[in-house]
């Protein structure tokens, strides 16, 4: 966790100060123990933490003399002045610092040995580095059972809690759920929820990286390692295409924990994860883990070994007159470069296509200046266009609170209910009005000074018309930035590298197959396209879990999953960030690249690349969005990859009709319902499922019934699901959760994702 | 002359025939040895059975020949098995690898490591090297003669 | 001993004026009519600032310099908050007002709020005074039946009302932050200062605070003139205070003396009518528990701030506590300690944990478990936990026994050298577990 917020030494509005007797400089009103820590000066602190907004000046660590206050004075509450002289290494100081070091022990017990937090534990250190050699207690400490169970995730141990109120904060003033709380008084305080439930919600976990003892810790995690026996990978999350950046654990071959980096990311995260991005890791060694390659053989299905796989995949595409190409919304730049040359070369006769977003009309939207998640913090004026940023984008939700809560005007038009709408203005549009609804959220953008427009892809590509004149507005105000949410995770990487959504292919004959990372049976379209499949010639899946697809292909290569290979996912705010392999993966596997590179030896026509370093230098050179990036460009934060230019709409930008019979469908994914938080065993728990909403007044007038089963009906297939009704919930449309595995709601989407109506009948 | 000369030489020789011989009739015999010697290691329990280590791995950090390898899990009401929170699941040391160093023993913050005094530790097979916790913890089968203290080896 | 015409109404006229015709009577509301319809805020305030009122609650801060710290072109609305949170152990002083004489305190309260330009004003009382909420909430309603509170009161244009709050049981609540914080409906904990109340108070919103008995006593301000009341007393300490005597005396109960005029010694053996037959002086702490014990050698000592602080000791919430030879300074120090770890609110360090600690070391010493260098170790436990906190609930938690341990050294040494347990006290002592935690 980032100790202290970074301090920019290089601005023009620096004041000098006098810090040990040596004159330094730091911005104007910067807290004492940023401008300290940016000159080189250590103050403990342990309430103080720079995200989590004004400090609160309880631990009382932070005690130094400043000269014209008498006393001693928090450091973290005391903004720098010009002339301020300032002693942080004075007996007097020294004295309080050891003082409160004492004080914190006193109660606290000393089970380093067996705590998860001991040799990574500030307390620890800071104790090592400022206080007390021994202590001068001699009664019995404080006693608590433990540890509890404050939610399934984390374990709340209530003798090592030094009251420091950080997960409280984090919980009132970030995330704003405002669940947990300090009760009782004193000595016997103890961090509990208000409700005395459960502590759950989207982001609970960093509460673990918050705290500065072993207080709350990760149950997942619990006990499985110590900080001297792991290593740490600087890596990014491809749960959703926000891109957090994490840092993964391992342990034994396996992760064992993801957390925040130490140094976040400022431009994206800021250091939050969700629990999803956090405890997702668990997926990696489902039962559903792919770890042995599998052949198919007439009936006959047996394991084999990678080698052979490899070669049984070359030598039935090699067959075939002509084969598919079919790419998974997250496989990385440099699988979907290789598999395109692969397709120009060695496959006979082949077409690409990803999973992605076709987004006729979103072209003028992605030319205009593009933003970052961190840069919603300096907005005045944030637009919300479509999406469900809680449950589809988590960490952008943290931005958005941010936001508002230093004065930004938040305005949220889109078609579906939204646990964010109480942030701001919240306009809700029914199924082909967004354009409508814009208008008042268009005419604030041209008077403000800086909007920004955080917009969904999928929303916008059902409604060209609205994404038509959001880019006029966001055209007019020369200040104007956006930011679009992605529905696939390197959906931005894969436009730049040219490869076109894969719904085009679904009516044609597919010919050989080869899947990489792609499960087109069970997104939008999958009826047809597992006729597709069905009808087509034998199927290649290079997968790290297993699915309908590999239940159905005649090879089957299990090959490295993202926290275990290397590669570049260009996410939110079109930001090539890189992944890193934190673990080696099954014996039996591979990263994705590598056994595209066999294949292509297989194939006969060999790939010269040896490493994804030189087939990313490869893309970039073909690639014009991506050139003039490297992996050392990219380093550990990532970079900004060039703009596209503007195109012309060409038509597209009319309104798209609605397919079928009966209600609107409005559907939604969350990432809390995903197939990371079904399978990893530490969240299966909390995982969300697929449910359908509407009103009570529809419900009635349809004649169904809360938490029955419904059927659901549309020109693409049938799905039934669980019906949940909610009076916020929009009259006149449906609302149905995709995206859950096993679910069937993605049968009722065309494969382009044409918006359709939906018949609901009682199951 | 020469007679005096060699019976001069006999003269050693004979008086070492007297004097019982420095050699040790291994492995008939053990050698003794200090008892401060660093041998075989040796987990230990409570009286009421439960392990006195914790799984804390400080053990693993101090090794600097990284022999040790610790996977701890948790205690629960039904399987308790140490007296904290945590417990030692795997607990193995490679033998192949130890220098007997004793920093193991040094590091454990509950005595529950300690190098005993046996030190015949050969094998036919590598594998058989690396010691389980349940190994660890049996009582050591072989017994090893101390040595008297500050005298001379002696069989 | 001067005799004394009372500042409070009732005390003067010597009968209870809980109706607004008996307060009317004795000339109450008159002041109110009177600034309201002839003074402007301005020359209100001016008023209260020429009286040398200070602030009664304990720290003594001059109430008209406080209501001229609230900027005066704030957008936000300005609040007044009156501190009935009466909970430093030996106090009891504003109960008698706002059990006899709550419009007194009514007619302050509009009279400030008129002053600062406040429309809204909340009265924070602890939880445990039910009685005399149940009586302020009658009178606040009779008030507003007789026009002195809500809109346009007296036919001035003036708007002012009144909302009892009640506490919870929380000392803290008495802190002015901590009040704020338990007002705004949140966990009861002072909060960092700077900012201050006055620029950023309830609801983040200037707001004054202050004391029963120091708003009480605007309206006799207001009605003779600031003059008249900085006549009275010292001229750094004007005006008068009630003392609330408890303890080994026989007759306690509250006196109010002119500030200066009266030693210790009078207001003990003179006012509370001495202590009981046979008894000689131990101990007193004169301005609540919060405050340095004082020994005989102070007796002589003037109530007024100055001379209380020269004495080595505050004039705080005038709560005088006495105590005679019958009591034994280490169990009263134990005592006072186990309600300071009792009631520290646990934000910061130094007063969570070391409160907790002081209790833990005087018990052992009365358990006969004390050892010789726990007087080193109590010393350096009053640096490490003295001055270092973000309110003065710590300091008073030192205070007492720190000057305790100076004066009646003797005693702790005994108490440590013999090493038995102290003989049980007559009355067991209170149990001070299950109490309400939370404000």
């Amino acid at each position: 966790m980032p100790d202290y917020a970074p301090v920019d030494l290089t601005g023009t509005d620096l004041v000098e100060f006098e810090l040990n007797g040596r004159t330094v400089k730091a911005p104007a009103g910067t807290m004492l123990v940023d401008a300290c820590a940016a000159n080189g000066v250590e103050v403990p602190i342990f309430c103080y933490e720079p995200r989590l907004g004004d400090p609160l000046g309880a631990c009382r660590q932070c005690l130094v003399s400043v000269e014209g206050i008498p006393g001693l004075t928090t450091a973290c509450s005391t903004p720098v002045a010009a002339e301020m002289m300032v002693d942080t290494v004075s007996e007097e100081v020294r004295e309080a610092q050891d003082g409160i070091l004492e004080l914190l022990l006193e109660n606290h017990p000393l089970d380093c040995p067996v705590c998860d937090k001991g040799g990574e534990c500030p307390l620890q250190d800071r104790t090592f580095r400022f206080g007390p050699g021994e202590s001068r207690m001699v009664e019995p400490k404080r006693h608590f059972p433990k540890p509890l169970k404050l939610s399934p995730q984390i374990a709340l141990d209530r003798e090592r809690c030094i009251s420091c109120y950080r997960c409280v904060r984090f919980s009132q003033d970030v995330s704003e759920d405002g669940n947990l709380t300090m009760s009782e008084r004193g000595g016997r305080s103890e961090i509990t929820t208000f409700t005395g439930d459960s502590y759950n919600g989207r982001f609970t976990g960093n509460v673990i990286d918050l705290c500065p003892v072993g207080a709350l810790t990760s149950i997942p995690y619990r006990f499985t390692s110590r900080p001297w026996d792991i290593q740490n990978t600087p890596s990014v999350c491809a749960s959703c295409s926000v891109g957090c950046n994490t840092e993964l654990t391992l342990r034994e071959g396996e992760i064992k924990r993801v957390q925040g980096r130490d140094e976040p990311n400022w431009q994206v995260e800021e250091g939050w994860l969700c629990n999803v991005g956090r405890w997702g890791y668990g997926a990696d060694q489902a039962p559903q883990r792919l770890r042995q390659p599998i052949l198919r053989d007439g009936g006959e299905t047996r394991e084999c070994s990678l080698e052979e796989a490899v070669a049984a995949a070359g030598l039935v595409l090699a067959h075939e007159a002509h084969t598919t190409v079919l790419l998974g919304g997250d496989v990385t730049v440099e699988e979907a470069f290789i598999a395109k040359e692969l397709a120009a070369g060695p496959l006979p006769d082949a077409q690409v296509g990803s999973a992605g977003v076709v987004g006729a009309a979103l072209g003028p939207l992605r030319a205009l200046p593009a933003a970052q998640l961190g840069d919603i913090d300096g907005a005045d004026l944030v637009v919300v266009v479509g999406g469900d940023p809680a449950n589809q984008h988590p960490v952008a939700e943290l931005r958005l609170r941010k936001a508002r809560r230093a004065g930004a005007r938040i305005v949220l038009v889109g078609p579906r209910a939204q646990e964010l709408e109480s942030l701001g203005e919240s306009i809700r549009t029914a199924p082909g009005n967004l354009a409508e609804g814009l208008t008042s959220a268009v005419a604030q953008i041209a008077t403000v000074k800086r909007p920004l427009v955080v917009w969904d892809e999928l929303d916008l590509d059902a409604e060209p018309d609205a994404a038509v004149v959001l880019a006029t507005a966001l055209g007019d105000n020369a200040a104007a930035s956006q930011l679009e949410l992605t529905s696939e995770v390197n959906g931005a990487g894969l436009r730049a590298l040219g490869v076109a959504p894969h719904s085009r292919l679904v009516d044609q004959d597919l010919g050989g197959v080869l899947a990489v990372r792609a499960n087109p049976g069970a997104g939008p379209g999958g009826d047809a396209w597992n006729r597709a499949l069905d009808s087509g010639g034998p199927i290649v899946v290079i997968a790290s879990h297993h699915s309908e697809l590999t239940e159905r292909a005649t090879v089957v290569i299990p090959c490295s999953s993202h926290f275990e290979h290397e590669g570049v996912l260009v996410t939110a705010g079109q930001r090539a960030q890189r992944l890193r392999p934190g673990a080696a993966g099954p014996e039996q596997s591979a990263p994705g690249w590598e056994i595209l590179i066999a294949l292509s030896h297989r194939l006969g026509v060999a790939l010269e690349y040896r490493s994804p370093r030189s087939a990313f230098a490869a893309a970039t050179a073909s690639a014009p969005a991506l050139s003039g990036l490297d992996y050392d460009t990219l380093g550990d934060l990532g970079a900004e990859i060039a703009t596209s230019p503007a195109s012309d709409v060409n038509g597209a930008g009319a309104p798209r009709a609605h397919d079928g019979e009966g209600l609107p469908l409005v559907t939604g994914r969350s990432v809390f319902g995903g197939p990371e938080a079904h399978l990893s065993e530490g969240l299966v728990v909390t995982a969300t499922g697929e449910e359908a909403v509407l009103h009570p007044a529809e419900a009635a007038r349809l004649n169904v019934a809360d938490a029955n089963l419904i059927t659901l009906n549309s020109p693409n297939g049938e799905c039934t699901v669980r019906l949940r009704l909610d009076p916020g919930a929009p009259e006149g449309a449906v609302f149905a959760v995709r995206g859950v595995p096993g679910g069937t709601v993605e049968s009722l989407l065309a494969p382009d994702r044409a918006p359709v109506n939906v018949t609901v009948n009682t199951a | 002359m020469s007679v005096q000369n060699t019976l001069k030489g006999f003269r050693v020789t004979f008086r070492h025939l007297l004097k019982r011989p420095e050699t040790i009739g291994y492995p008939e015999k053990k050698t003794p040895v200090f008892p401060r010697f660093r041998g075989r290691h040796r987990l230990w329990s409570f009286d009421n059975g439960l392990e006195k280590c914790v799984g804390c791995s400080l053990c693993v950090a101090a090794c600097p020949a990284d022999c040790i390898r610790v996977v701890a899990e948790e205690n629960t009401p039904d399987n308790r098995v140490s007296a904290g929170e945590r417990y030692a699941r795997i607990y193995e040391i490679n033998m192949s690898r130890c220098i007997f160093c004793g920093y193991c023993e040094i590091a454990c913050p509950f005595d529950a490591i300690t190098l005993e005094h046996e030190y015949e530790l050969s094998e036919y097979d590598r594998g058989a090297l690396v010691y389980t916790k349940d190994m660890l913890l049996a009582e050591h089968p072989k017994k090893v003669p101390l040595r008297e203290d500050g005298s001379a080896a002696s069989g | 001993m001067p005799q004394l015409n009372s500042v409070y109404r009732h005390r003067a006229a010597d009968r209870v004026l809980t109706t607004v015709d008996t307060y009317r009577l004795s000339g109450g509301y008159l002041a109110l009519e009177k600034a309201l319809g002839e003074m402007t805020a301005d020359e209100l305030l001016y008023v209260f600032h020429r009286s040398g009122l200070r602030g009664r609650g304990g720290a003594g801060f001059p109430m008209g310099r406080k209501a001229s710290f609230l900027p005066k072109d704030a957008q936000l609305a300005k609040y007044l908050v009156c501190n009935a949170d009466e909970s430093e152990p030996g106090t009891f002083k504003d109960r008698e007002i706002m059990e006899l004489n709550p419009h007194q305190l009514i007619e302050g309260m509009v009279l400030a709020g008129y002053a600062i330009g406040a429309e809204r004003g909340y009265i924070y009382i602890r939880g445990e005074y039910e009685y005399q909420a149940q009586i302020l909430d009658a009178a606040i309603e009779a008030a507003r039946e007789s026009g002195y509170l809500g809109s346009d009161i007296a036919g001035s244009k003036v708007d002012f009302d009144l909302t009892l709050y009640r506490g919870a049981g929380a000392y803290i609540c008495g802190e002015e932050t901590g009040l704020l914080e338990s007002l705004e409906g949140k966990r009861g904990q002072p909060r960092l200062k700077p900012p201050f109340p006055a620029v950023k108070g309830l609801w983040a919103s200037p707001t004054l605070l202050n004391n029963v008995e120091t708003l009480a006593a605007l309206p006799p301000i207001v009605e003779n003139g600031p003059d008249w009341y900085a006549g009275m007393g010292t001229e750094k300490s004007p005006g008068t205070k009630v003392f609330s005597i408890s303890g080994h005396v026989t007759k306690p109960g509250n006196y109010e003396v002119v500030l200066g005029d009266t030693t210790l010694r009078e207001l003990i053996f003179d006012m509370a009518g001495g202590l009981r037959e046979g008894r000689s002086f131990k101990a007193c702490w004169v301005g609540g528990s919060s405050v340095p014990v004082l020994a005989e050698q102070h007796l002589d000592t003037p109530l007024d701030y100055e001379s209380l602080q020269e004495a080595g000791t505050f004039l705080g919430s005038g709560g005088c506590i006495v105590m005679d030879d019958s009591g034994c300074i280490v169990r009263a120090s134990l005592r006072l300690a186990s309600f300071y770890r009792h009631e520290s609110c646990g934000k910061c360090t130094p007063c969570r944990e070391g409160t907790g600690w002081m209790e833990n070391v005087l018990q052992r010493m009365v358990d006969g478990e004390g050892r010789m260098e726990d007087f080193e170790l109590m010393e350096a436990l009053f640096g490490r936990i003295g001055g270092k906190c973000l309110c003065a609930l710590a300091d008073g938690a030192v205070a007492p026994i720190s000057s305790a341990i100076r004066l009646f050294r003797k005693d702790f040494v005994r108490v440590v050298s013999e090493g038995s347990p102290l003989p049980q006290p007559m009355s067991p002592q209170l149990e001070m577990s299950g109490g309400r935690a939370n404000a």
